[in-house]
């Protein structure tokens, strides 16, 4: 046992170091993916909420702002109220279609192919893996 | 009964007064500037053995610079390193701001609109210089992306220019929401113990479960604003 521990050389702890690390990294990545989606569905959720009331807020700010400075009635806060619930309503659609705060129609549709590709694979895996985090998704469009 | 918001008041404790202005050291004031100093002690000494194995501490800064490096990297990528002592900082005083908040008879400085506006405010003003210094009037390209259909665009413009002005708003809005709601919860429930006599034990058993799920709050609230603000960095630096 003596001789054989001293004939291990450095190569040898070197490749059964590497050995271990790779076994390592391919258990790290799906662990990092549960917990992750575990925290950040919770934030998920609270995002997807304050970009609601945000755009609101802000029709009702810049509305009300308007009115009083121009002295026209109800005028530019209905406009908006409506501008801000749409902008508001338009923020959650992106979010849940997973394309992050991208914006437009070439953004969705590319999120879109990657959310068909993703769910063609779910089906295959248990559907716990379905609310992956958005905001790790690092966008993979060209730049 | 104490009130269950009393606990956001505003209380000035060094009272100063600037060209009649009113400067006062607050409360907010003195827990802001615990967490600064805090940070500060925390990260110098953890790193002042600087081991190459690093002991338990050492190993907790690394932890958190890691985790936030890893996040720049992820989101922003490589040009989002020179912006890295940003988002770190941001991330530690809001992290600390949410956790002192948790200690007992202390005050949540993040529980107030002002503070977290003005962060994101700053977040907010810098990645729309950042974007113009880089884009220049391309810049504007970026709430009328390529591939939408011409009649589509009259209506698109203003909703995403609305919807680029909201990002302060809502990334304020939701630190703040949480930390005041949660608190007052805390409060709330903490009453019901009292007032409800023998029977107190159950909400006694709400704001024990309701203290694990407040930390679990202010590291994600810590933890979402860092990761938009990476985000909005990225929209900066790459339009899409």
């Amino acid at each position: 046992m003596k001789k054989g521990r001293s004939s291990r050389t450095l190569e040898d702890l070197d490749s059964r170091i590497r050995e271990a690390r790779d076994k390592a990294d391919d258990a790290r990545p799906r662990q990092d993916t549960q917990t992750k989606s575990m925290g950040s569905g919770l934030g998920f959720a609270l995002r997807l909420a304050s970009e609601l009331v945000g755009g609101l807020i802000f029709g009702i700010v810049v509305g009300l702002f308007l009115d009083n400075w121009l002295d026209t009635g109800p005028v530019f806060l209905l406009l908006f109220l409506v501008l801000g619930m749409s902008a508001g309503v338009w923020n959650v659609y992106r979010l849940s279609n997973r394309a992050g705060s991208a914006v437009g129609f070439g953004a969705v549709t590319d999120a879109h192919r990657s959310v068909r590709r993703q769910t063609k694979v779910e089906e295959t895996e248990p559907p716990a893996q379905q609310d992956r985090p958005t905001e790790e998704d690092p966008r993979g469009k060209p730049h | 009964m104490a009130s269950p918001i009393e606990q956001f008041q505003i209380r000035p404790i060094v009272p100063v007064e600037v060209l009649g202005v009113d400067a006062s050291l607050t409360n907010s004031g003195v827990l802001m500037l615990i967490a600064v100093t805090g940070i500060v002690t925390f990260l110098t000494l953890t790193m002042r053995r600087r081991a190459l194995v690093p002991g338990r501490w050492q190993s907790v800064a690394e932890v958190t610079y890691e985790f936030v490096a890893g996040m720049v990297r992820e989101n922003v990528g490589l040009e989002g390193r020179k912006y890295f002592p940003f988002i770190f900082s941001l991330f530690m005083f809001v992290l600390f701001g949410n956790m002192l908040g948790m200690i007992p008879y202390s005050f949540t400085f993040t529980s107030h609109i002002i503070v977290t506006f003005t962060m994101a405010a700053v977040v907010f003003l810098g990645t729309t210089v950042i974007g113009f210094a880089r884009h220049g009037i391309g810049f504007f390209s970026f709430f009328l992306p390529a591939g939408t259909p011409w009649f589509v665009a009259p209506i698109l413009i203003p909703i995403e220019v609305i919807s680029y002005f909201t990002r302060p708003i809502s990334l304020s809005l939701r630190l703040f929401a949480n930390m005041t709601a949660g608190h007052t919860l805390l409060k709330v429930f903490a009453g019901f113990v009292v007032t409800m006599g023998l029977a107190g034990f159950v909400p006694l058993v709400f704001v024990i479960a309701l203290t694990g799920l407040e930390f679990l709050i202010a590291f994600l609230q810590a933890y979402v604003f860092a990761i938009l603000s990476c985000i909005y960095l990225s929209d900066a630096i790459h339009l899409h």
